[in-house]
């Protein structure tokens, strides 16, 4: 039979390689780098095939950007985008062309051991916890650029996602995705598999006996189903919601459901749950991402507004990337090391409890140009001159995720200033707060030995500004009397603060006790304080000063101003002596 | 309670997928000797070779195999079929069926717990009766398997299927689920039965919630 593609003429099809639900994938002739999907003619009757058609005229002409890419000079798909429509001998539309894949293998290969050592034999891919993580952070990238471009993929499961032996990530089914055109044209996601599915659609499925297509998915959705992915991948297959109850073990659908995330804490108490016996220990997770986890099983469960984007699980999987160890006894073991805690390869701990190495030596062993993370106490440098002490404290009340993403990315370039300067690094001392109903701390007062900041999320409390500041206040003060108890010099310390939320204000009883206390502060020169806002905060004027506003997009370029700040404070040697600040760039607002 | 075996969890820590448990209840009594047992026995091996093809469907279909003939036999206690073979059978002697059915009951349960201890979560269980004659025993134990299946199927803990192989007896073996009323094997298409049955299992293992498996029709060897 012939077929005929808008874009490339006619074309005959050649052998069947795939048959499914929906229709069939062939082989193209002539074109080995196309395959064909043509759908079983009863799935394209009446108006189920005119949406059909509809919907993949639009997403031919609409790709999101970087489907395909050159990586190591070559070609890779990030998807599987539909290339053309096709159209039969007597003109109707039938199926449409898309990138064949090559060299790729559903991710559900690399969830246990026994699965990677098959593909290990087929393949000659050596596996290490890195590669799973690379996986990982490639997966959230393609997914975050997927919702960047206003798509959601619904059906997200272990088989339509694959991998190759350089950790790059392919989606498919593309055509099942959801797609919203700006003119309103809807056509919605018709599958989902329910291992991935958020419990508020699986509510819905349960509840009225909708079916899938009846449901319009959002981006927090994918990430549910994302997460679930991701946490397999680094778990060795379990999932999240699979756990030991002292009743009959309920399906997986069912726990996700009542939001048993048998890992939680609070869950596990609660709801008399245990992790599986054979699971790997989850508390060698980086803390950053077990954050999101929670974020995502526990917290985006009450509300979806709460689910991390997938561009912050990116962000935290490439600080995990960063800051992972190299196991002494086995160089294939990569693992994140908890500050000041003894050092403990989870996978030499899981070797002995299983007899079994999830990562075993690589065969041929590779001179590996991994760097060994040196213990941070080698680190922690002679301070060659005074002490400068900067305390970030963050307003993130409800921050949505773009919010978030934006603070992240931009603390993330300022920690890679911090960390290359050498004189930084020698005398500077940094703390992450946040302000909460409680404070939060991201990160405690320290040096820079890495160049890998702590994740910053939002908080769900009403903030009280006042009593989180007061509290930083006395720690800086607090501080300070420790270095003259001892003669040591130091700078007159920082709080810079960066307000977010409109529900953020001070106040103005001026009686308050605490805010006595923070004005004597600031009299007596025992701190400085710069506020700045950005985003929805109406925040003008804090204690007496004017508060900077930060352009949309503009907080990485703030930061930057920052650097050069700290630079010019830290080239006067003598603490008393001011300097002049180098003038605010066109990222401020006016 | 059963008791528990040292390194359980193992088995588990190689695969912790959701598992899709089936007992396989056949009559290997002397009736069964020659044309039938020879085909019952290749409907197996493909029914292995099908399910093997499927990713997914090999890491969570777990086959038990009970036969009964004097004696009722564990040919095969649970296992993904990743990770056994079809077992070989012979046949001779009486017809244990009643025995063998609770035998399989039995199985599940052992197996259920072992499931719960490990944090598995599994599909309903299929217990699969194949047999083409009638019980050998006192009838109060077939009245015995008949009722623990009813109970067990009222709260959906198995679903009970009855296949008669040429002269069985269907009218007993249709006392036995209310539910599902037995089928009759087609001459002897057990090679049809096993690729319905390597269907019906790779779509209950990839089932998705709320969604009522639709069974594939039990053309090609079921006659009415």
């Amino acid at each position: 039979m012939r077929y005929n593609s808008l874009r490339h003429g006619p074309l005959t099809l050649g052998k069947k390689i795939n048959e499914g639900g929906e229709g069939e994938i062939y082989e193209v002739s002539g074109d080995p780098d196309k395959v064909a999907k043509i759908y079983h003619p009863n799935r394209l009757k009446d108006i189920e095939g005119e949406e059909k058609e509809k919907k993949l005229r639009y997403m031919v002409a609409h790709p999101p950007p970087n489907c395909e890419e050159f990586i190591r000079g070559r070609s890779h798909y990030n998807l599987t985008w539909p290339l053309d429509i096709l159209l039969n001998e007597r003109g109707q539309f039938c199926g449409f062309l898309m990138p064949k894949i090559r060299g790729s293998y559903p991710i559900l290969h690399l969830f246990t051991l026994k699965e990677r050592e098959k593909i290990y034999e087929k393949t000659g891919i050596q596996f290490s916890y890195k590669f799973l993580l690379r996986v990982a952070s490639n997966l959230s990238q393609v997914v975050a650029n997927l919702h960047a471009a206003n798509y959601v993929i619904g059906d997200i499961n272990e088989q339509n996602i694959l991998f190759n032996k350089d950790a790059l990530v392919t989606i498919l089914d593309v055509d099942s995705f959801q797609v919203t055109a700006p003119n309103g044209a809807f056509w919605p996601c018709p599958v989902g598999k329910y291992e991935y599915t958020h419990p508020n659609i699986l509510k819905e499925l349960l509840a009225s006996g909708k079916s899938y297509r009846d449901i319009r998915r959002f981006p927090a959705h994918d990430v549910f189903g994302m997460a679930v992915i991701i946490f397999r991948l680094l778990m060795e297959g379990w999932h999240p919601f699979q756990g030991v109850l002292p009743t009959e073990p309920a399906r997986i659908e069912e726990m996700i459901e009542k939001g048993i995330f048998v890992y939680a804490k609070a869950i596990k108490s609660a709801h008399q749950v245990t992790p599986p016996p054979a699971s790997p220990d989850y508390s060698h997770i980086y803390p950053d991402l077990g954050r999101l986890f929670n974020r995502t099983f526990l917290k985006g469960y009450e509300d979806i507004h709460k689910t991390p984007s997938a561009k912050l699980f990116e962000i935290a999987l490439s600080y995990y990337e960063r800051s992972l160890t190299q196991c002494n006894a086995n160089p294939n073991h990569f693992y994140y090391q908890r500050p000041n805690q003894e050092s403990a390869c989870p996978f030499c701990k899981y070797k002995k409890r299983f007899r079994k190495d999830l990562f075993p030596p690589h065969k041929r062993v590779n001179s590996s140009s991994d760097r060994k993370h040196p213990p941070a106490s080698s680190l922690s440098s002679n301070p060659s001159g005074p002490l400068l002490r900067i305390y970030l404290v963050f307003d993130l009340y409800m921050a949505p995720n773009n919010i978030l993403e934006e603070i992240n990315e931009s603390i993330s370039s300022f920690f890679q200033l911090l960390y290359n300067d050498r004189q930084v690094k020698s005398q500077l001392q940094i703390s992450i707060e946040g302000i909460g109903g409680k404070s939060i701390t991201f990160r405690e007062l320290s040096f820079i030995t890495e160049p890998i900041p702590p994740l910053i999320l939002n908080t769900d409390y009403q903030p009280d500004l006042l009593s989180s500041l007061h509290a930083t206040v006395q720690r800086a003060v607090n501080t300070s009397r420790e270095d003259i108890r001892f003669s040591r010099p130091f700078y007159r310390p920082w709080i810079l603060l960066y307000f977010s939320s409109e529900a953020v204000s001070l106040p103005s009883s001026l009686s308050d006790e605490k805010k006595i206390r923070i004005q004597e502060a600031l009299q007596k020169n025992w701190i400085t304080i710069m506020s700045f806002r950005l985003y929805e905060s109406k925040m003008e004027e804090f204690f007496g000063k004017k508060v900077v506003a930060i352009k949309p997009k503009a907080l990485r370029k703030s930061f930057e101003w920052l650097f050069e700040v700290i630079k010019m404070r830290l080239s006067e040697s003598d603490p008393k002596k001011p300097v002049k600040l180098p003038s605010m760039g066109p990222w401020r607002a006016t | 309670m059963a008791q528990r075996p040292l390194d359980e969890a193992l088995e588990f820590a190689e695969n912790p997928e959701p598992r899709c448990p089936c007992v396989l209840v056949l009559d290997v009594s002397g009736s069964m000797k020659g044309d039938r047992i020879a085909q019952l026995n290749e409907g197996m091996h493909f029914f292995w070779e099908e399910v093997s093809q499927d990713p997914l469907a090999c890491k969570r279909v777990e086959v038990a195999v009970v036969t009964f003939s004097d004696t009722v036999d564990i040919a095969q206690d649970f296992a993904t079929i990743e990770n056994s073979q079809a077992p070989t059978l012979y046949a001779g002697g009486a017809t244990a069926m009643g025995t063998a059915i609770l035998k399989a009951l039995q199985l599940i349960r052992t197996r259920k717990e072992t499931y719960r201890r490990n944090g598995i979560s599994y599909y309903r269980p299929w217990i699969f009766l194949i047999t083409d004659g009638e019980p050998t025993e006192p009838p109060e134990v077939m009245q015995r398997a008949a009722q623990e299946i009813q109970q067990e199927e009222a709260k959906k803990g198995v679903a009970f299927f009855a296949v008669g192989v040429e002269d069985a007896n269907m009218d007993m073996l249709a006392t036995l689920s209310k539910e599902r009323p037995p089928l009759k094997l087609k001459g002897l298409a057990f090679r049809e039965l096993f690729l319905w049955l390597s269907t019906s299992m790779q779509r209950v293992s990839s089932s998705k919630v709320g969604e009522k498996v639709d069974l594939p029709p039990p053309e090609g060897w079921c006659s009415v």
